[in-house]
């Protein structure tokens, strides 16, 4: 799937084009092959591929690619500990449905202010078309993060970056 | 913070090489394993954190998530009769607060975790670093950036 600046993703969901410590804007940094959940899978279903996957976010969305809400681990945790009947549930039932997203155009810096402000890790990213295109993480910015120190200690040592 | 003698210069945020000192939390939340697992569940429900350190005779033995502690809700019947030390990753990965950043940012994103407790040459537990005070550090420093380039 492609994010409106034209980014593609590889198989494993990164992003390539200006993905180096660089980028100011969500589009050139989220991660657009996602693994989504609708509405209407069990709570069951929802364990089973969070149990065999690296991510601890899923983007809850539509059949018409509108976001329903977002489902994480953590909420997957908060239910198992007080919901008697959790094999009933489906994810409309457990999922965060008041959502703060971005679109692709926004800020790194203002996406990180949301994310520290909010407590939240994850932000889904919406196209002008309200479909979901991508999401963003903690871990992308920190990921940048990290490039953009690797260099600037890379400078100070003479090493070619 | 500890200087190695090396001459950092501030050309802006950007340009300094960073490292954990700089930014880490000093005050540290811990427990004792010893302690009962239902003063963790208290302490992550009542209190606005999401890891605190386990230490016994000032030495790190372990660290707990709030992960951790939804976990151990869920899974175990009787969590009141237990005791921190079974639900605590035992022998966490740390840090100096000389380590860079970079380096700090690196353990972090390999081991998919969120919070390195900081120790000083001795031993000693001086402080935390977690993945939002490194979100907070980048955001400092993109913004500054942001500012310079209008």
């Amino acid at each position: 799937m492609e994010a409106g600046t034209g980014v593609k993703a590889t198989g494993n969901g990164i992003a390539k084009g200006n993905s180096g410590f660089s980028a100011t804007s969500v589009g050139e940094i989220m991660t657009t092959s996602l693994t989504t959940l609708s509405p209407h899978h069990t709570f069951g279903e929802a364990v089973q591929l969070m149990a065999n996957s690296p991510f601890r976010h899923f983007l809850v969305v539509n059949a018409d690619r509108t976001l329903a809400g977002v489902f994480s681990d953590r909420d997957v945790l908060r239910a198992l500990g007080r919901t008697p009947n959790w094999q009933a549930k489906t994810v409309s039932g457990v999922m965060t449905r008041h959502v703060i997203t971005v679109n692709p155009k926004t800020l790194l810096s203002v996406a990180a202010t949301i994310m520290l402000t909010r407590r939240i890790n994850c932000l889904p990213v919406i196209e002008s078309d309200g479909k979901v295109c991508g999401i963003l993480t903690s871990t992308d910015l920190l990921n940048v993060y990290q490039k953009m120190q690797a260099s600037v200690e890379a400078t100070r040592n003479g090493d070619p970056i | 913070m500890r200087h190695d003698g090396e001459n950092m210069v501030c050309e802006g945020p950007i340009q300094r090489t960073r490292r954990v000192g700089d930014v880490m939390t000093r005050e540290v939340v811990s427990l004792s394993s010893r302690h009962n697992f239902e003063d963790a569940v208290n302490l992550i429900s009542n209190r606005n954190f999401h890891h605190f350190l386990v230490v016994d005779d000032g030495r790190i033995v372990g660290i707990v998530s709030d992960r951790d502690v939804l976990r151990g809700l869920a899974r175990t019947r009787d969590w009141q009769k237990k005791q921190v030390n079974e639900f605590m990753t035992v022998d966490p990965m740390t840090v100096r607060p000389d380590t860079t950043l970079a380096e700090a940012i690196g353990k972090m994103l390999d081991k998919k975790i969120n919070c390195l407790p900081v120790v000083a040459d001795d031993g000693s537990v001086c402080g935390i670093l977690t993945s939002t005070d490194l979100l907070k550090a980048y955001q400092k420093d993109i913004e500054s950036a942001d500012l310079k380039q209008r």
